[in-house]
């Protein structure tokens, strides 16, 4: 743990710059970022075509299962929430709230505000909650109602498009089966007309091949009108092409309570401040901890007399301490010498001629 | 009567007792170690450059002759000999033609000892520096002529410092070592990776009787180093 603290202090005016720098960013961040905050819900109740457990609509299995109810409205809804122009016709449902005048074209900073403040959130398998967060509770609210009521319109106009496209194609099928319903019907028709006596019922193990022919003819006839009757009750199915109120065929969705906001705001504007100054706090402190720890590991000096100690076998006799600003080359080393150099008087070593001390060659020379 | 702290100046020690503080803790400590009844010789080495030795040999000489730690009056004369065994860095100013003989000379046999060893500003201390630089360096300090020079330097003074080289940067250090009876490693803090002081204590294995923290400094607060 010393070692880190060491580290950290021998940093320190590296990363306490670098941890005031990540505040500050931070406080400027929540500055432009944090706002005061209201959140307005809606519950949506979803239910499937009244008649569609009659008539069978939709009934086709598939496997894997489809989707409940509730995640496929909620998915639908959240792809149009990504279309500029879904979120603008919301934004002119509400345009009281959004302080848009008449015929006044929507910013983009609006649609922007719509599309990330929105969610739609699966509460249940027919149910939905509709959720938006605003700097103003009005606004919140109206734009949740918006986009209901926006959503719903397009999800009866999705319906009726198709059921109109359905219907199109039924009707050039019913359309196809009527003039081969009347072809045979005149075939047969013509094969009584020139064979008036022969009846297959009279004589049924006859193989005249006009008897053969006549049964054939009768069997297509058959086969037509079949047909015609399932295209023509397919197009009772879908129904008429107009909607009519309490339209058994199409999807139901309703409000199961108006939206509204809580009375308080989530959060004020000085918490979400503080909330911007905490996240960076944090992410400085650790990315000053990831910094300390990736330096102290890599960092295999030695350091202390502990460090040399573990290293060495032999004794450590001192640990000479950093001392600034006492080196002074060329000084006399006297009483407290300082790490000077050994220098003779008068600079004597810098002839190559001074002789040596008096005392030393008396010395030497035994 | 004593009226200001001005009159009485300060109790602190100043940066030069401190250090000469340290480095009498070092010699006590040293000479506690081995025995110094005989002329013995010391070499003091490091495993790279610029981790002190220079400094801590000289300090150590100066403080040992100046304390005159190993003087016995009647008995020996306590001079001390301090060695420069490396030019590793040329000193500031200085020019090659004026340089002094030294060490290099006296193995050449173009001067005698005698003429290469000179007096410094300390009494008891002398000094033997390196010389001009040469080529043959190590030839010289593998030469009989250096066991010849130490032998002599045993029979003159009672203690011998010698400034080697750096361990790793040469094979010289171990040449030069088998001449010393005793090794002083130093080891600055903060700079020589762990390896390297392990590499270089194995190089020169049992001479090695002490070693030396050099530079050391105090990274955390005292209020959180208690104890330390």
């Amino acid at each position: 743990m010393k070692r880190y603290l060491a580290t950290f202090f021998r940093g320190i005016w590296i990363y306490v710059p670098v941890l005031s720098l990540m505040v500050i960013a931070a406080t400027v961040g929540g500055l432009r970022l944090g706002y005061t905050k209201y959140d307005a819900t809606a519950h949506v109740w979803i239910e499937k075509p009244a008649l569609s457990a009659v008539l069978g609509l939709n009934a086709q299995q598939t496997y894997p299962p489809p989707p409940e109810l509730s995640q496929q409205q909620a998915d639908a809804l959240n792809q149009l929430l990504q279309s500029n122009s879904f979120v603008t016709e919301i934004i002119k449902r509400a345009p009281g709230a959004f302080h848009l005048a008449q015929g006044q074209t929507v910013p983009p900073e609006a649609i922007d505000t719509v599309r990330q403040g929105m969610q739609v959130i699966v509460l249940g398998p027919n149910t939905l909650m509709l959720a938006f967060t605003a700097p103003d509770a009005n606004l919140a609210e109206q734009t949740v109602q918006a986009t209901f009521d926006q959503y719903s319109v397009w999800l009866v106009s999705q319906e009726l498009e198709q059921r109109l496209a359905e219907r199109q194609y039924y009707l050039t099928q019913l359309t196809a089966h009527g003039k081969q319903l009347n072809a045979a019907k005149q075939a047969v028709a013509d094969a009584e007309r020139q064979f008036p006596k022969l009846d297959p019922s009279d004589n049924p193990n006859s193989v005249a091949p006009q008897t053969l022919d006549l049964e054939r003819l009768q069997r297509e006839l058959e086969t037509a009108q079949a047909q015609y009757a399932q295209t023509q009750a397919k197009l009772d199915e879908l129904g008429p092409a107009e909607v009519s109120p309490g339209d058994g065929r199409l999807t139901r969705m309703r409000l199961l309570d108006l939206p509204a906001s809580y009375p308080q705001p989530l959060a004020t504007r000085v918490t979400s401040l503080l909330a911007y100054v905490l996240i960076g706090a944090m992410a400085g402190l650790v990315a000053v901890l990831a910094a300390v720890a990736i330096v102290t590991w890599r960092d295999t000096s030695i350091r202390t007399l502990d460090d040399l100690e573990r290293l060495v076998d032999v004794p450590v006799i001192e640990a000479l301490p950093h001392f600034s600003g006492t080196r002074r080359r060329g000084r006399l080393p006297d009483a407290g010498a300082s790490h000077g150099e050994i220098h003779a008087p008068n600079g004597a070593f810098d002839s190559a001629d001074a002789e040596p001390a008096p005392t030393a060659r008396k010395r030497v020379s035994v | 009567m004593v009226t200001s702290m001005a009159q009485l100046g300060s109790f602190a020690p100043t940066a030069d007792e401190q250090i000469a503080a340290r480095y009498r803790d070092i010699y006590t400590r040293l000479l506690m170690t081995f025995s110094t009844d005989q002329p013995c010789v010391i070499g003091v080495t490091s495993a790279i450059e610029g981790e002190g030795k220079s400094t801590v040999a000289r300090g150590l000489a100066t403080l040992l002759a100046q304390d005159g730690a190993l003087l016995e009056p009647g008995q020996r004369d306590g001079d001390i000999l301090l060695v420069e065994c490396h030019r590793s860095q040329r000193r500031r100013g200085e020019v090659a033609s004026l340089v002094r003989p030294g060490l290099m000379e006296c193995l050449r046999g173009e001067c005698s000892p005698q003429s290469a060893i000179a007096a410094t500003g300390v009494e008891r201390l002398w000094m033997l520096q390196a010389g001009r630089e040469a080529a043959d360096f190590p030839v010289l300090i593998r030469s009989s002529r250096m066991d010849e020079l130490v032998a002599w330097i045993r029979r003159c003074f009672d203690l011998a410092i010698l400034d080697l080289p750096s361990i790793l940067t040469a094979s010289d250090t171990q040449v030069l070592a088998a001449h010393v009876d005793h090794v002083l490693l130093v080891v600055r803090a903060g700079v020589t990776p762990g390896s390297l002081v392990r590499r270089a204590h194995r190089a020169m294995g049992e001479k090695v009787v002490a070693a030396i923290l050099n530079d050391t400094r105090r990274d955390l607060p005292a209020w959180l180093d208690r104890g330390a």
